[in-house]
């Protein structure tokens, strides 16, 4: 299988993401982003027909977008009923970081996703636990 | 096993903490700076940046100087950080064993000059890199895993 790599996004998020990366893991050219509604009349049903119009049968497509429950995310779950690729969504920096590093297969990440290693945290209430590891060989 | 050096002024950030460690495939991080070692809060912050898994030592110059043989010894493939140049020559000079060191970010400063797009050194700053040289370690600048490796030779 051919891999593929979709960074989708509401606004200029998606080019973010990959401008992040390219400072934290360096380039990595096969992740490609796609920006939703930044420009006037943007379609997202016709970005998506073209988009896998294109996509050919040996290859095994994630799609990475910002929001459950958003525009972006409900047109790839609609793409889902005929199409075969594995959707994310709600994706943070680090995850991606994790994704570009790792080209996990699609079982390790559900692990990942599950870990919750990837969500947002409450820093504050670190601090307290973190004040007492020990540094010691 | 000591996998590899560098200084970075970060200490343990993204680039850090996430593609060289993985890269190096670094099981254990051992931070060399003093005025880290000296500063709970900024341990703290560091423990909080390290990579899942990956254990977390933050030592003095002279600290580390008195482990730098059980340091060596060490079954964790370690990657050794220190924050800036005169902590970085202080060690390896007193323990010169090492075969070269990646200079990953060292700031800009007054009266310093540019070696790469964020390595700058003063007149100290290359003083002490060549007592790093001097003990036959060579010095490379090196961003990230994947971009370019240039290095550097300061007793040309």
């Amino acid at each position: 299988m051919n891999r593929k790599t979709l960074i989708a996004t509401h606004g200029n998020l998606a080019e973010g993401f990959l401008s992040a990366l390219n400072i934290i893991v360096g380039p990595d050219d096969s992740l490609k982003a796609l920006n939703c509604y930044t420009t006037e009349g943007f379609d997202i049903e016709k970005v998506l027909d073209a988009f896998f119009e294109k996509l050919g049968d040996g290859d095994e497509l994630f799609v990475f977008t910002d929001l459950l429950g958003g525009s972006v995310n409900n047109a790839f779950i609609k793409r889902l009923e005929k199409h075969s690729f594995h959707l994310i969504t709600n994706t943070s920096l680090g995850l991606l970081m994790d994704y570009s590093l790792m080209k996990p297969d699609a079982e390790t990440l559900k692990q990942k996703l599950g870990s919750g290693e990837f969500s947002a945290v409450y820093c504050n209430d670190l601090i307290e636990q973190m004040m007492n590891e020990d540094d010691d060989l | 096993m000591i996998k590899a050096l560098r200084i970075d002024h970060r200490l343990v950030h993204g680039q850090v903490a996430f593609t060289w460690t993985h890269f190096l495939g670094a099981t254990r991080i051992i931070v060399i700076d003093d005025k880290a070692a000296a500063d709970d809060f900024q341990k703290m912050a560091l423990n909080m940046a390290k990579p899942a898994g990956v254990k977390l030592n933050v030592f003095s110059v002279e600290k580390a100087l008195e482990r730098a043989d059980k340091i060596d010894s060490l079954s964790d493939t370690v990657f050794i950080i220190f924050g800036a140049t005169n902590d970085a020559s202080r060690y390896i000079t007193g323990h010169p064993k090492f075969k070269e060191l990646n200079l990953g970010g060292i700031t800009k400063k007054e009266g310093s000059k540019q070696y790469g797009e964020v390595v700058y050194l003063n007149g100290e700053e290359e003083e002490d890199l060549r007592k790093i040289q001097q003990t036959g370690c060579r010095l490379f600048i090196q961003q990230l895993p994947n971009t370019k490796k240039d290095e550097l030779d300061l007793l040309k």
